[in-house]
């Protein structure tokens, strides 16, 4: 049970999709100027994280791997069109506020990431916890990042208006700028709490999922790290 | 080993068929689902729309292919209220800005206009505010029919105005044109003109409106020919004979209004500017009315670059003092000199004589508009004291 649980929370803390792994950033930005915009997205990433790492576990020892890549991109389009189409039909203002961005779910590389580097290696339940802990983990950092940028931005949370900071607001975090420093400064405070717990361990890549593989010398990506160490240069925490 | 190599090669090929294959059939189930729900939500949101302009409509069809009616090119979509209500329009047309302008209009089963609506549209600030406080806010058009269909000119925001009264027209053409009945293409002038000869049984005479402001005349507009008069009431164009009497059968309404307005017209006596010198340029016309009042028209340019001269109707005593003044039509700069359009503006005149007009009608920012226009009233002015002092 608790290996269960350190799945899911693995994706919601320490391996932190947005602010730890640093992936998926364009809806990060592009959906954080509201905290409604940021829970539809969140939510709507979960659920295709959820579906598409469950089939892709599924089907892990069907398909070949010369056309992983291909099935992946399938596999996860069919679930956001899915989503979309349910989106449009039972929740018109989710569907609205998202616009563009909930097709561009496809493309969002924690979901491909996730089906390359877990899915296809670990069976339907761990995958569904990781997809689960991913996606909490994504829109876990989408509100926090929405909440500072409108309650500072607009004076209000979840269109709710806050009456003494209507006066007070600092117009530049509606806009991209404000959102770039915000995530900024938000992924420094992620990594100042998580140094101080020893930060986060970096995993060797194993050069199976590397796509310059049949171009690089070394025999691992680690061999590459230790190199760095030799010449002085200091290792990421 | 022909076989496990052929099925090695084939077999990403295949795997990927067949799970794109489950994936479009998995859409297409949920698509089943899905879509009429999708629908009525767009349906009802069409319906909400077209319901701006035509509030009693309940629900609307789309009319299809609507290449066969020959309608205006200004009509984006057409739908049809279900009920027989009438039609609802979706126009597209071009105003001042590149981009166009999208406006609904409803038009009932008469052919009357219910509601205009804008959509979107992209034109400058400050030259739409004076169109859409009238024609959008105010709902100009509404109630207007293809037969009495009239332009609103705002100086300086033609093409703006223009533009939504050519949309106007396209929606009230397309009505016809579905219904199988012929469109007039005549503009608004030339339509004024048959009807005055209609109504005057003549041809070819070119009418040209008379004194438009004075009070004399009520709700009616004189048109006058060298053939004779026309009064034109609400959509009625009621002739009248050398001999005062109305030419065809009216209701009587209709004539206590145009009886009293010809009666007006006809006591009053053309002065001939000629026969006098030192009138200004700006003075286009002047009559003298039974109980010696004169009545001015002027023309005179304000800003340079305005595309017509400022028009001033002036109701002036005997004695030079302006008893009403009156602008007709100007072309100005919106949001500067147009202000000269305004009651607010013009009222400032009366009571005045001409040496206190410098005094009045000062416009911030329109110096060419403001100069223009006190030079005609002072002008109107002196033409009547000329004409009153006899000199020729």
């Amino acid at each position: 049970m608790n290996k269960k649980l350190a799945i899911i929370l693995r994706g919601l803390i320490t391996e932190n999709p947005v602010l730890i792994l640093v992936l998926g950033t364009c809806p990060a930005l592009a959906m954080t100027g509201r905290v409604m915009s940021a829970i539809y997205m969140g939510l709507a990433a979960t659920v295709v994280l959820v579906g598409s790492n469950a089939v892709i576990s599924l089907l892990r020892n069907v398909i070949p791997d010369t056309v992983r890549i291909p099935c992946y991109i399938v596999v996860i389009a069919a679930f956001v069109t899915i989503v979309d189409m349910v989106l449009h039909a039972v929740a018109p203002e989710a569907y609205t506020l998202l616009g563009k961005y909930l097709a561009l779910i496809v493309v969002n590389c924690i979901i491909l990431g996730r089906a390359e580097m877990y899915a296809r290696k670990n069976n339907v339940l761990d995958s569904v916890l990781d997809g689960l802990g991913m996606g909490l983990g994504f829109l876990l950092a989408l509100v926090i990042m929405a909440t500072i940028r409108e309650v500072l931005g607009y004076g209000a949370f979840a269109g709710i208006e806050i009456p003494f900071l209507k006066n007070f607001t600092i117009p530049i975090l509606k806009d991209a700028p404000g959102g770039f420093l915000v995530f900024g400064i938000v992924i420094a405070v992620m990594n100042k709490i998580t140094a101080k717990r020893g930060g986060v361990k970096r995993k060797s890549f194993s050069c199976e999922a590397c796509p310059s593989a049949h171009l690089c010398n070394k025999t691992s990506c680690s061999e590459i790290t230790e190199l760095k160490k030799d010449n002085g240069e200091e290792e990421r925490a | 080993m022909f076989k496990s190599k052929f099925m090695e090669n084939a077999r990403p090929t295949i795997v990927l068929g067949a799970i794109c294959l489950i994936v479009a059939l998995l859409l297409a189930v949920v698509n089943m689902f899905t879509a009429p729900i999708i629908k009525e939500r767009e349906d009802e949101a069409v319906a909400e729309s077209l319901m701006l302009v035509m509030p009693d409509g309940e629900s609307f069809k789309a009319i299809e292919n609507l290449s066969e009616y020959g309608l205006p090119s200004a009509v984006v979509e057409a739908y049809e209220e279900e009920s027989g209500k009438g039609y609802v329009f979706r126009l597209s047309v071009t105003g001042k800005s590149e981009n166009g302008m999208v406006i609904l209009c409803g038009v009932d089963s008469e052919g009357k206009i219910t509601g205009t609506k804008i959509i979107s549209e992209d034109e400058s600030d400050g030259y739409k505010d004076p169109v859409y406080e009238v024609v959008e806010d105010g709902q100009y058009y509404k109630d207007m029919t293809a037969s009495n269909l009239e332009y609103y000119h705002v100086g300086g925001s033609t093409k703006t105005a223009k533009a939504y009264y050519n949309a106007v027209k396209a929606a009230l053409d397309a009505r016809l044109l579905i219904l199988g009945e012929e469109v007039d293409d005549r503009t608004p002038e030339e339509k004024l003109q048959d009807n005055c000869n209609a109504a005057l049984g003549t041809e070819g005479k070119t009418f040209e409106a008379f004194m438009t402001s004075w009070e004399a005349l009520g709700d009616c507009t004189v048109y006058a020919s060298d053939a004779g008069a026309v009064v034109k009431y609400g959509d009625k164009f009621v002739g009248y004979s050398d001999s005062g009497e109305a030419i065809g059968e009216f209701d009587a309404d209709t004539l206590l209004q145009t009886d009293a307005a010809y009666a007006a017209y006809a006591s009053t006596e053309a002065v001939d500017l000629t026969a006098y010198t030192g009138i200004g340029a700006a003075v286009k016309a002047m009559y003298k009315t039974s109980d010696g009042l004169y009545l001015v028209r002027l023309e005179n340019k304000g800003f340079e670059y305005a595309s017509d001269k400022i028009k001033i109707e002036l109701v002036v005593d005997s004695e030079g003092v302006i008893e009403s003044c009156v602008t007709v039509a100007q072309s100005e700069s919106a949001g500067y000199g147009a202000v000269c359009g305004t009651p607010e503006y013009y009222e400032q005149f009366n009571g005045k004589d001409a040496d206190q007009i410098d005094g009045v009608g000062a416009i911030s920012g329109a110096t060419a508009t403001q100069n223009g226009y006190r030079a005609a009233v002072k002008q109107g002015i002196r033409a009547v004291e000329t004409v009153e002092g006899g000199s020729n």
